[in-house]
Order: structure tokens, then C-alpha cells, then sequence
């Protein structure tokens, strides 16, 4: 697997320009323009069909954007998707695993297709901070629904991504997966990875992401840092981010 | 109660007809529709099982009838026939299991319910049945079929409710309740077998084994078989009359045996709910296995019983094919293998028993050679662990930094694989057969030429077969079939276009390359003897994998940019 160049702060692993779909005429997503560096958590949020899960879906490369360009970790999406794809770790918000596969399996069949070789001890440290240790031969189908969400999260994270892209990734877990898993986060972007975190838990964006994008009819609505954004509406100046949210996506319970 | 199941039942119906009625405007379901029922009408018009006015006839009739329903009978006292008995929808358990309904109204739910399946059903038997113009008589006869499906479903769940009910009190599974269902009724007839042959004895004379079947045949024609089967050919009977006044006599019997059952079932309701809801949970995984994957029968307890190595690092192609064929050992393949290996020592027993070694190996011969011509040609169709069972989770192929033709490949020979196995195994059965069977002629020399020639061309062949197969479910996903679900009349015609069209396509592909290796062969033949073959089949090997290689690239650059919104 060919490694990125080392990223310092300034360096860009996602880059989204002009970043549109559309299904038919019907615009998912239009003109999205934005940027991640290394260490950065963008929380994406917006009301429910606002783009979210297709503004993912097409900067993981499962589908094509209609007009736009994405780069990750300095490849360009559409004309080198191997070397872009094999940065990058995309969990969507229901996982979807081969359930004739066990657990052991899976993470073995990732560490293949991304070409990660990972030594013995690295699944076996995964499986534990994910506590799948004592399924690791338990077939997928088998596991509930928060241990599929853990395993997807094991399989995304197997390879040391630098970007990693999480639809509702704590949707099915228990307390204590929910803490491991903004641990997991933190910690991933603290040792360098660029995180896009979509999510309808305000507290959890707000708590985890350095950064917020609000969405809506697919069109950005506010792109910043909490404070750059109340700075750009004054009245909403020390609201915490369901009130910006509320008030920035024409919702009935706009704070007025 | 009542009332608002008739309500479900019949706006259920009604909603079903008008989705179906708003696809009339796609020019594909139009098409699809139409050949299906073109094809329907093609099967009902020519197939008649009426068993004619002649006593002998209909007597047959009665009796292998009978036979029949009775061997499904003990298949649900033995095997269970819960899943599908007892089973709710989840929507059903939802809101019908809180409600202030009653467990005898909730029984009596599942019955209305059943109407709808068993009135198709009706309809189609009588249209495979009919033997009068009159519509009189067409009328008499749906009646007795709708008396005699009703009571075999009413048995059915009166049966999935016993051994329910059985289970709960051995505190075991019902499999356990099964076996000795089973065992007490192989003692019983075993028993009753041995008073009846005892007198003619079990040695026949040359062995013959259709001799065998034949006395089992008479057997059924005694007192002792009819009152074997005396509860099944009373049933039987309003169907198989052909007069008014059998009819008459018959329906009688046959409508009281109907109400006997339904006393039956609606009384024995105990622990009705705990064995719906899980036969409703088991029916439910099944179903979502089936839609997702096309196969059932992933083992329920989740682990493994037979693993394959995979190396975490190298090529992403071995992993695919690796993970597809996981898929296949994890599945029921092994049981369908065992499945064959039972037909081909039946056959050659019975073969053995009527003409020795000879016998058996014709059998052999002729069974080997016909499935792997017959898996030729639907063996791509039959084999699916391919792009087909991962079309569910093409967004996670999407995410995996391969290349599509990578990705592609991997797929392709996975089923490919599997298939060659099949047909490699069936192959070997062939020459041994062919070399068992002298009277045929075929000498060692031929027979070995042969297999090794099949050997090399048929794994070739079926790489090509299956890029046919998922070029089809790449482009045109919505014309192949993905999973096992049971359709309507037009998933009938989809799948009898695709299936056509994948058939002609492969016919055309072999050509250049059967085509190449018989002038091949043509040419070299005269000076070098059946040494031709060699430059023959390797040319013929090698026009195929190039052709596996194009099509593989090109289906790997279309995967490459297919939009996945655009198949949802």
C-alpha cells in the first residue's frame, strides 16, 4: 500500500470543490466546498434528507459526485480511487458485514484487500478495545446490532486510515461502546487523521468536532468553528450548537 | 376481530394489484409481464393431470395421491413445518400480539390470511385439473380442492402445534420430538411391512429391483394399504370424482374431515403465541438470509463449522475468492454435494441390482454426463456466489481500494470455481462409469482423452458463463435474479428473458473457440493422430480466456464508474 507524504497542521486530507449530486434533476447535494486537515473533526449535520449520507457516499467514492472534485489525503478521487481509497476508512450508519464471515475473518479479509499486514497483536489489540475479543469467532450474523456497528468500526480502522468518514457511528451501542468510541475518535485524530462525523446528536457533535458543517436541501447553510460561526450571527453568540442549529436551518423551533 | 382482519387481508390485496397495476406503465415490467404470462398459459394449456375417466386410472390416481400427501404428512410430524405454520410477519406480531385478541382469534386470523395463498392455489390446480367444460363442474371441482388444501393446511398447523407444544414439555428441541416421531413410525411400519411381505418373502427372484417397487405398489391396493391411506383417499375423492353423484357422496366425508381439523386446531391453542413468535423470528432471519443472499442456511448458532485459510497479506484476488467461497462451504453446498453423491449410489444401486457391474456403471455414465451438460448450461444460474450475493453490499465493494477489473475477477472465479468442481467431480464419475460399461465400447484411450480435453475447457468455459452471468447483474441488476424470493408472474418472465438471453450469449462465446479447436483438430488430425488435441484444446482454452480476460476488463471499467444511485 503507497503512503502518503507525512501531513503537517496546513496540509489538506479532504478536499471537497464544488462537490454536487444530483438523482435525476433532483439536487441531493450542490456545490459543497470545504476542507479538512490532519487532527480535524468536522461534525456534519443537518435535517433529516439535508445530503448528509450522499455527501459521504460520494466522498467515499461509493458514488460518483455529478459535478465537483474530492481529494483524499492528496489523491484525487476520480482519477486515482485506489491510492485515495486505501487512506480512507467509511463506516456507514448501517453496517454491512458478510455474514458468513466470523469476526476474525473480516478483519483478515480487510487487512488483505488494504494491504495492511497487520501483526497478530494489532487485531488482537482492536478486537479488545472494540470487545470483540470473545467473538472473534462468531459469525456476523450472529453478533447484535452494536457488535456489527463494532466490527464495521474494527474493519474501517484496521488499516490506520488517515480519513475516516462515520454516518451515526454510535447508533446501537451500549454506554460503554459509545465512550470507547469517542475515545477511538479523539484519539485517531489526534495522531493525525481527518475525521467527518455525520450525526443528529448535537452533544456529541459539539463535544467531539473542532469543526461543524450544517447542510441543508444540500446546500451549505454555516462552515466553521463554533465561535466562527456565532460570530457570523451575533444574536446566537454563546448558544450551544442545537440552538445554531435550530435557528440556521428555518426549523419550527428556530430560536428567534 | 374478524372484521378487521377481512379489512387487512383485503386492502393488503388490494394495494398488492393497484402497485402491480402503476408498473404497467415501465415498458420492462410490461415485457416481463407478458412472458410470463405467455409462458403460464403456454405450461396450463398443455399440461393435463387429469387422470382420465377409467377406474384403473383414476384408482392410480387415488393412490399416488395419497402416497403423496401421506409422505408430506409425516414430513411435517417428523421435520416440522413450524417456520412456515405458525409464522406472523413482524408487522403482524407488532400489532396483532398486543391487542386484545383472543388466541382462537388470532388462529382463525392466520386462517383468513391463508385464504389468499390457498384460493391462488385452487385456481391453478383447477386449471391444471380441469377435464369439463362445464362451469358447473369446474366450480364442484375448485371446491374440493379448496376442502382439500384447507384441510392439509389446517394439519399442518395443527401438527407445528403439538410439536411445539410436545418440545415445551420435553424441554428439548423439536428436532429431538422429531426423531422420535420418526423412530416410533419406522418400528410401526416396519412392523407392518414385515406381516405384510412376510408371506411372499423379500428374496425376488433375479433381484430385480423394480420388482421390489412393484410388490410395494400391490401392497398399497390391500386392506392394509388402504386403511394406511384410507384419511388421504378420502380427501382425494370429491377431487378425483367425475360425476355429480361421486362427487356428492364424496364431498361429505371428505367437508367433515375439513371441520374435524378445525375443531382440532382452534382446541389446541395452548402456547400458541410463544411458538409463533419464534417460528415468526426463524421465518423472518430466513426470509431476510434468502433476500440478501439467496441461500437459508447459514448455521443458526453463529459459529463456524469449517473455516479456509487466508493469508493477511497478498493479492486482494485469492482474498475475494477466498471470502465467495466461504460463503459456499459455510451454506448449504455441502449438503447439495452430499445430496448428489446419494443419487449417483442410489442409481448405481439400483443399476447393481438389476444388471450387475454393467448396470451400475451405465447409470454412472449417464448421469455424470448428463449433469455436467445440464450444468453447462444452468450451472451459471444454479451457482451464485458471485457479485449476484454481494449486490446488497456494492457500496462496501465500492469503498475497498482495488480496481474493478481486480474486483471483477475475484468474483467471476469464485463461482467459476465452485462450478468446475462440480462438474470435474461429475466428470470423473463419467469415465468411471464409461469405463465400467463395456457393452458401450469406449475404450480407456477415448475415455481419458476425453476428460482431460473437459477438464481443461469446462473451468475455461465456466469463467466465461459467469462473466455473462454478473455482466448481467452489473448492468442490468434489476433483470436478474438476485435472491430466492418467490415472484409474481412477472419476476416469472424476468427471469425466463435473462436466463435466455445469458444462455444465448454463452452459446455465442463458445462458438469462436469450439470453432478454433475443431479446425484445429481438423488440420492436425492427419499427422498427428489424436495427438491433435493437444494444440486443439489448448488454442480452444486459450480463444475462451481471452475472451474471460476482455470481458472481465470491460466489466471492471464499467463497475469502476457505475453510479450506485442509479440502481436504487
Amino acid at each position: 500500500m503507497e503512503r502518503p507524504p507525512s501531513f503537517t497542521p496546513g496540509d489538506r486530507l479532504i478536499e471537497a470543490a464544488d462537490l454536487t449530486k444530483l438523482y435525476g434533476d433532483f439536487p441531493a447535494v450542490q456545490d459543497l466546498t470545504f476542507a479538512l486537515g490532519p487532527g480535524e473533526i468536522l461534525g456534519l449535520v443537518g435535517p433529516n434528507g439535508a445530503g448528509k449520507t450522499t455527501t459521504l457516499r460520494c466522498l467515499s467514492g461509493v458514488i460518483p459526485p455529478t459535478h465537483g472534485r474530492v481529494r483524499l489525503a492528496g489523491f484525487d478521487l476520480a482519477t486515482e480511487p485506489i491510492k485515495a481509497k486505501a487512506q480512507l476508512a467509511f463506516i456507514p450508519d448501517e453496517p454491512q458485514l458478510f455474514d458468513y464471515l466470523t469476526v476474525e475473518e473480516h478483519l483478515v479479509f480487510t487487512a488483505r484487500l488494504y494491504g495492511a499486514s497487520p501483526a497478530p497483536d494489532d487485531i488482537d489489540t482492536l478486537l479488545e478495545e472494540l470487545e470483540l475479543a470473545g467473538k472473534r469467532r462468531t459469525l456476523a450474523n450472529a453478533l447484535s446490532r452494536g457488535m456489527k456497528q463494532k466490527l464495521a468500526i474494527a474493519c474501517g480502522l484496521l488499516h490506520d486510515p488517515r480519513v475516516i468518514l462515520l454516518d451515526e457511528p454510535l447508533t446501537g451501542l451500549d454506554p460503554m461502546g459509545i465512550r470507547r468510541m469517542k475515545a477511538t475518535i479523539a484519539t485517531r485524530a489526534q495522531r493525525g487523521a481527518a475525521v467527518i462525523l455525520s450525526s443528529h446528536l448535537l452533544p456529541l457533535v459539539e463535544e467531539l468536532c473542532s469543526k461543524v458543517l450544517i447542510i441543508q436541501h444540500g446546500r451549505i447553510v454555516a462552515l466553521g468553528s463554533m465561535a466562527e460561526i456565532a460570530a457570523e450571527r451575533p444574536d446566537l453568540a454563546g448558544r450551544g450548537l442545537e440552538d445554531l442549529f435550530l435557528a440556521l436551518t428555518d426549523s419550527p423551533h428556530s430560536v428567534r | 376481530m374478524i372484521d378487521a382482519a377481512i379489512y387487512l387481508v383485503s386492502r393488503s390485496l388490494k394495494n398488492w394489484l393497484l402497485v402491480r397495476l402503476r408498473k404497467l406503465t415501465s415498458p420492462r415490467y410490461v415485457t416481463a409481464l407478458l412472458l410470463g404470462a405467455g409462458y403460464l398459459w403456454f405450461f396450463l394449456g398443455l399440461r393435463h393431470l387429469s387422470p382420465g375417466r377409467s377406474p384403473a386410472g383414476i384408482e392410480t390416481a387415488n393412490r399416488v395421491g395419497a402416497l403423496l400427501l401421506l409422505l408430506a404428512v409425516l414430513r411435517w410430524w417428523v421435520f416440522g413445518a413450524d417456520r412456515t405454520a405458525l409464522a406472523f410477519s413482524p408487522a403482524e406480531i407488532q400489532f396483532l400480539f398486543p391487542a386484545p385478541v383472543t388466541r382462537r382469534q388470532l388462529i382463525l386470523f392466520k386462517l383468513l390470511r391463508a385464504q389468499v395463498l390457498l384460493l391462488v392455489n385452487v385456481l391453478v390446480w383447477t386449471l391444471l385439473m380441469r377435464r369439463s367444460s362445464s362451469g358447473s363442474a369446474t366450480v364442484l371441482h375448485a371446491f374440493a380442492l379448496w376442502v382439500l388444501f384447507s384441510t392439509l393446511f389446517l394439519h399442518r398447523l395443527g401438527a407445528a402445534l403439538v410439536r411445539s407444544e410436545a418440545s415445551e414439555r420435553v424441554r428439548s428441541r423439536p428436532r429431538a420430538f422429531g426423531a422420535a416421531v420418526m423412530g416410533i413410525l419406522i418400528i410401526l411400519i416396519a412392523a407392518l411391512l414385515g406381516v405384510q411381505l412376510s408371506g411372499v418373502g423379500l428374496a425376488l427372484p433375479g433381484g430385480s429391483s423394480l420388482e421390489l417397487l412393484r410388490r410395494g405398489w400391490d401392497w398399497l391396493g390391500t386392506p392394509a394399504g388402504h386403511a394406511l391411506l384410507f384419511p388421504f383417499r378420502l380427501l382425494l375423492a370429491p377431487v378425483m370424482a367425475t360425476t355429480l353423484s361421486t362427487w356428492a357422496h364424496a364431498i361429505g366425508p371428505a367437508a367433515g374431515l375439513l371441520a374435524l381439523h378445525l375443531i382440532w386446531v382452534i382446541r389446541a391453542d395452548r402456547g400458541f403465541e410463544e411458538a409463533a413468535i419464534e417460528a415468526s423470528q426463524r421465518r423472518a432471519e430466513l426470509m431476510e438470509r434468502w433476500r440478501r443472499e439467496g441461500r437459508p442456511a447459514i448455521p443458526q448458532e453463529g459459529r463456524v463449522r469449517l473455516s479456509l485459510p487466508l493469508s493477511p497479506s497478498g493479492h486482494p484476488i485469492p482474498a475475494l475468492v477466498w471470502k465467495n467461497l466461504s460463503k459456499t462451504v459455510r451454506e448449504d453446498r455441502p449438503s447439495m454435494l452430499f445430496a448428489a453423491v446419494v443419487v449417483l449410489v442410489v442409481g448405481a444401486a439400483i443399476g447393481a441390482v438389476g444388471d450387475g457391474r454393467e448396470g451400475a456403471s451405465s447409470i454412472l455414465f449417464a448421469l455424470g454426463a448428463s449433469w455436467v451438460v445440464l450444468l453447462v448450461f444452468f450451472g451459471p444460474q444454479w451457482i451464485r456466489n458471485d457479485l449476484r450475493a454481494d449486490l446488497t453490499r456494492l457500496s462496501v465493494l465500492r469503498t475497498f481500494p482495488v480496481s474493478g477489473t481486480t474486483l471483477m475477477t475475484g468474483e467471476v472465479i469464485s463461482s467459476a470455481v465452485v462450478l468446475s468442481l462440480y462438474q470435474l467431480m461429475l466428470l470423473a464419475v463419467t469415465a468411471i462409469g464409461a469405463l465400467g460399461a463395456t457393452r458401450m465400447g469406449l475404450t480407456p484411450g477415448y475415455v481419458v482423452r476425453g476428460l482431460v480435453v473437459a477438464a481443461f475447457v469446462v473451468p475455461a468455459l465456466n469463467v466465461v458463463a459467469m462473466g455473462i452471468q454478473n455482466a448481467g447483474a452489473l448492468l442490468f441488476p434489476a433483470w436478474v435474479r438476485t435472491d430466492m424470493r418467490p415472484g409474481g408472474v412477472e419476476a416469472l418472465g424476468q427471469h425466463l428473458i435473462s436466463g435466455t438471453l445469458c444462455l444465448l450469449l454463452l452459446v455465442l462465446a463458445a462458438l469462436p473457440p469450439a470453432v478454433i479447436g475443431y479446425a484445429i483438430a481438423l488440420l492436425v488430425y492427419p499427422s498427428w493422430g489424436w495427438a491433435a488435441l493437444i494444440p486443439a484444446t489448448l488454442l480452444a482454452v486459450a480463444a475462451l480466456v481471452l475472451e474471460a480476460f476482455l470481458l472481465l476488463d470491460w466489466l471492471g471499467g464499467r463497475f469502476d464508474s457505475l453510479d450506485l444511485s442509479e440502481l436504487a
